[in-house]
């Protein structure tokens, strides 16, 4: 029995994980290039999992057609979210103002989602079925599936920051605004772009993560947290950190939660949280905030 | 950062309005015995006390999301203090506020080094493990469920009269005093020295700190006050709903508190008061449909701080400035 | 002819880059000292250093004798060495009366609890803030817009008012950032007749600047550095004849021609 313990942490320390990291690049993607604290990204990953309920339900269109849709939708509110809204607050002085906005956007969503879906917990009809046995280990499979996906879209994401035109000047924006308005990219398309791209991603972990757990409107408030907490791991701003984060974050949860109970595990985040905040601000990798 | 100049100086003739206002209000529960309204009325009241004390934090520039959780550390104590140590009310009511102030001041020596957005999400984070340690600790805080059979608070005026605070309008009037004070204290703080070297602070950090100011200590000093008052705040909701859990703290408390804030206007006392007037009374009278009123919440947050960055204070600021121009000379104000 | 500002041996390094390298100088009671050097010579940092804003890798700074390295920049102020800043001059939001007040607050605060109370000692200190904040306005000839915003001020006259700012705690030494940037010819002359002004009340003035023929015309003495190192010290008309100053500045094209 106990032998299994360590091993069986350990896959959902990393399923956890791929989850988290899901999460956190969006996050981290919208502050680094926006420098907005995207309260309501939890929101998004919620109308994520819920247009894919929905486009399964009322739509009658199979799960994978209905999160490519849900994905799609979400990334376009998001984009109209950035030009409406959070284009006001681009300065830095407006940091904090473009928080709070963030956040009257995110109760906004949840109750928007009450509104129209509900308090009551719902479920995708689950898409993968079975589970994986190795000796003592149970492994479901569509959280294999979960994660599978998971890493195809970090992936996607990663060439697509490296290798599209897009790609490569949102990494510019995110480094200098200036530079980057003086070689002519456009930034006024652009920041729009990636707040998208940051939703789209969020969307998409609720999409993939949806059929695994139970929705409802609140359902995006841990993730939220929990990627607020990984990018402060790896650092505001840091895609790498974002996946490095998240997968330190995935395991050490799984493993005091597994040995000593979630509770303690829930408030060790946050005191890390805080130390990291006092002590190395930046993360693991992110910018010094001297440097701004 | 948001605070906008728009502050209404008060005249001698507002001011006289004020008190005429104050002493109405203290008459209140004479008037209308209503339970209903005065329950609406006191909660005004405390998120009065919690809105006007973080805006006296927001006045140095820090955003404190903290804010209910030294809401709560100063309810669990008041609870404590009297439950446990049976110490009278009269003491207990001032130590929650110690208490808090306490910890304000060994976290705020941290904390406040911290800029802009990362202290926000640095008292988010510290709220919550608040939370959580209150959440863990069944004893002796009774984790998730709380402490409940928290004793009215009972006080001995003189000796042989001694008054239990159970009915509501009593309540009533100990809330009123309270908050009284408060904002007594709180104005008199933003009307001195102090006040202006807060929006030194505030505005152009390090070109006060050339000038000699201490920008540190201003900001501790803030932290560690406005703590204090969410102290005392905790105390008489503790006392007041005679029951306090971990749900009554949560950083959405805090974020109700912001709301407050921003749509109230920050420039002086009167934008939370507005702010509270306004905002507090609302889930009441939209009983009937809780998740529109969350969803107007949420559109409201955005729409001030997209459209009237000055909260209710802008439009109203500039009626009164131009009633100001209209019938006031220069020497009258301030 | 007392040293009222000596460094010895002071460098700053950041990453690979010594900006300050080893520089050493004092500076006297009553002068008005100029720092110039090419772009990147370390002007600015040196100043930075001097004020605090961040702590030397070596050296020291003495104040009056005191050693001054470490102490916080509010604490410096007080003691009588206040700095301005190229950028951020003043409270741009706030009035130019309300500057003058808020200018003072830091140097005449008497304790929370006086201050709160708003005692006599404290209403009477308010008093004389005022009547000093009117005739510091009127000593910079800014007292035409008192009640304008800062920010709307003309540039020229922002850069006074920054330097009726760093003036209104009656420094002991004033250390002025490029005060002459972006000033046109008048707003320059402006500026040379205050600082000569305020220099005359005792004030001991150090200035860095970019401006030639500013320097060389306002200051009694001129620092010259490059690449973070001293290389000449001296009265204007030497520093102009000086073969290694001139090869600083012109030492560039040299190599180009």
């Amino acid at each position: 029995m106990e032998a299994t313990l360590l091993p069986q942490a350990m896959i959902n320390g990393v399923t956890l994980g791929t989850n988290y990291v899901l999460m956190a690049l969006g996050f981290t993607m919208i502050f680094g290039v926006l420098r907005i604290v995207n309260f309501a990204h939890g929101e998004f990953y919620m109308l994520g999992a819920f247009f894919v309920l929905t486009a399964i339900s009322q739509l009658n269109i199979p799960y994978f057609p209905a999160a490519i849709l849900a994905i799609a939708a979400v990334a376009l509110l998001g984009f109209i979210s950035e030009r409406v809204i959070f284009r006001r607050f681009r300065d830095k002085e407006k940091e904090i103002e473009g928080m709070i906005v963030a956040l009257g956007l995110s109760i906004f969503l949840q109750n928007i989602g009450l509104v129209i879906w509900g308090p009551y917990d719902q479920s995708i009809p689950p898409v993968f079925t079975g589970v994986f046995k190795f000796g003592n280990i149970f492994y479901p499979v569509e959280r294999f599936m979960a994660v599978l996906l998971s890493v195809v879209l970090m992936i996607s994401f990663y060439l697509f920051l490296k290798k599209t035109r897009v790609g490569l000047a949102i990494q510019a924006l995110a480094q200098d605004t200036e530079i980057a308005r003086v070689q002519g990219i456009r930034i006024n398309r652009l920041y729009p772009i990636a707040f998208a791209i940051g939703t789209g991603l969020a969307a998409a972990a609720g999409a993939i993560i949806g059929p695994v757990f139970q929705l409802n409107p609140w359902m995006g408030l841990t993730p939220q947290v929990k990627a607020f907490m990984v990018v402060i791991l790896g650092g505001l701003g840091s895609i790498p950190g974002a996946v490095l984060g998240g997968f330190i974050l995935g395991i050490a949860e799984s493993f005091v939660s597994t040995f000593a109970s979630k509770a303690i595990a829930d408030m060790l985040g946050f005191i890390i949280v805080i130390a990291i905040l006092i002590f190395r601000p930046s993360g693991l990798f992110g910018q010094s905030q001297i440097t701004r | 950062m948001l605070m906008n100049k728009t502050s209404i100086g008060f005249s001698k003739i507002q001011t006289l309005a004020v008190w005429m206002l104050v002493v109405f209000l203290f008459f209140l529960p004479v008037l209308s015995s209503d339970e209903f309204y005065l329950n609406i009325v006191i909660s005004i009241y405390l998120q009065i006390i919690l809105a006007v004390s973080l805006n006296l934090i927001i006045k140095t520039g820090k955003l404190s999301f903290a804010h209910a959780a030294f809401m709560g550390i100063g309810g669990y104590t008041s609870a404590m203090l009297v439950m446990r140590l049976k110490l009278p009310f009269v003491l207990c009511l001032p130590l929650s506020g110690v208490m808090a102030a306490a910890i304000a001041y060994v976290v705020g020596r941290v904390l406040l080094k911290l800029e802009g957005v990362y202290f926000v999400l640095v008292t988010f984070a510290f709220g919550e493990v608040v939370r959580l340690f209150f959440v863990n600790l069944v004893v002796p805080f009774g984790g998730p469920t709380g402490i409940t059979n928290i004793p009215a608070p009972v006080i001995t005026f003189f000796p042989g009269y001694t008054m239990t605070f159970l009915s509501k309008a009593s309540y009533y009037y100990l809330v009123f005093i309270v908050m009284l004070m408060t904002l007594l204290i709180i104005r008199r703080i933003y009307r001195s020295a102090i006040g202006k070297i807060m929006d030194c602070t505030r505005e152009t950090e390090h070109l006060a700190e050339f000038t000699a100011i201490d920008t540190f200590q201003c900001k501790m000093f803030a932290f560690v006050v406005g703590s204090f008052f969410a102290g005392l705040a905790g105390s008489l909701y503790a006392h007041y709903y005679r029951y306090i859990s971990p749900e009554s703290f949560t950083f959405w408390e805090t974020v109700n508190l912001v709301i407050i804030n921003v749509v109230g206007g920050m420039g002086g006392i009167l934008g939370p008061i507005l702010g509270a007037i306004f905002l507090v009374p609302l889930p009441e009278f939209l009983r009937g449909f809780v998740e529109y009123q969350r969803v107007l919440y949420g559109l409201v947050l955005i729409l001030t701080l997209c459209f009237m960055p000055a909260g209710m204070l802008g439009p109203l600021g500039r009626i009164a400035s131009r009633l100001k121009s209209k019938y006031m000379t220069k020497e009258g104000i301030e | 002819m007392t040293v009222v500002l000596q460094t010895e041996g002071l460098s700053k390094r950041f990453g690979g880059l010594m900006a300050v390298n080893n520089v050493a100088f004092s500076v006297q009671r009553g002068e008005i000292l100029g720092i110039i050097g090419p772009n990147g010579a370390g002007k600015t940092t040196l100043l930075n250093l001097i004020s605090n804003r961040y702590p030397p890798n070596t050296g020291t700074i003495l104040y009056n004798g005191k050693s001054i390295v470490g102490y916080p920049p509010n604490r410096i102020a007080k003691m009588g060495l206040v700095r301005t800043y190229q950028s951020t001059v003043s409270y741009s939001g706030a009035t130019v009366w309300e500057n003058m007040i808020r200018a003072q607050l830091g140097y005449s605060f008497l304790g929370l609890w006086s201050e709160f109370l708003m005692t006599k000692a404290v209403r009477e200190k308010s008093r004389i803030q005022n009547e000093k904040a009117g005739s510091l306005l009127r000593f910079f000839g800014l007292d035409a817009f008192k009640d304008s915003e800062a920010r709307s001020l003309p540039y020229g006259y922002q850069k006074l008012l920054g330097l009726a700012i760093g003036f209104a705690g009656d420094p002991q030494i004033l250390m002025l950032d490029e005060p002459a940037a972006g000033l046109n010819l008048d707003e320059r002359t402006r500026l040379t007749n205050a600082i000569r002004t305020i220099n005359g009340k005792g004030l001991t003035v150090i200035l860095v600047e970019h401006d030639m023929k500013l320097v060389m015309g306002l200051c009694h003495r001129v620092l010259v550095l490059n690449y973070g190192q001293k290389i000449a010290m001296d009265v204007p008309a030497n520093i102009q004849r000086d073969e290694e100053v001139i090869k600083a500045y012109l030492g560039v094209d040299h190599e180009l021609a």
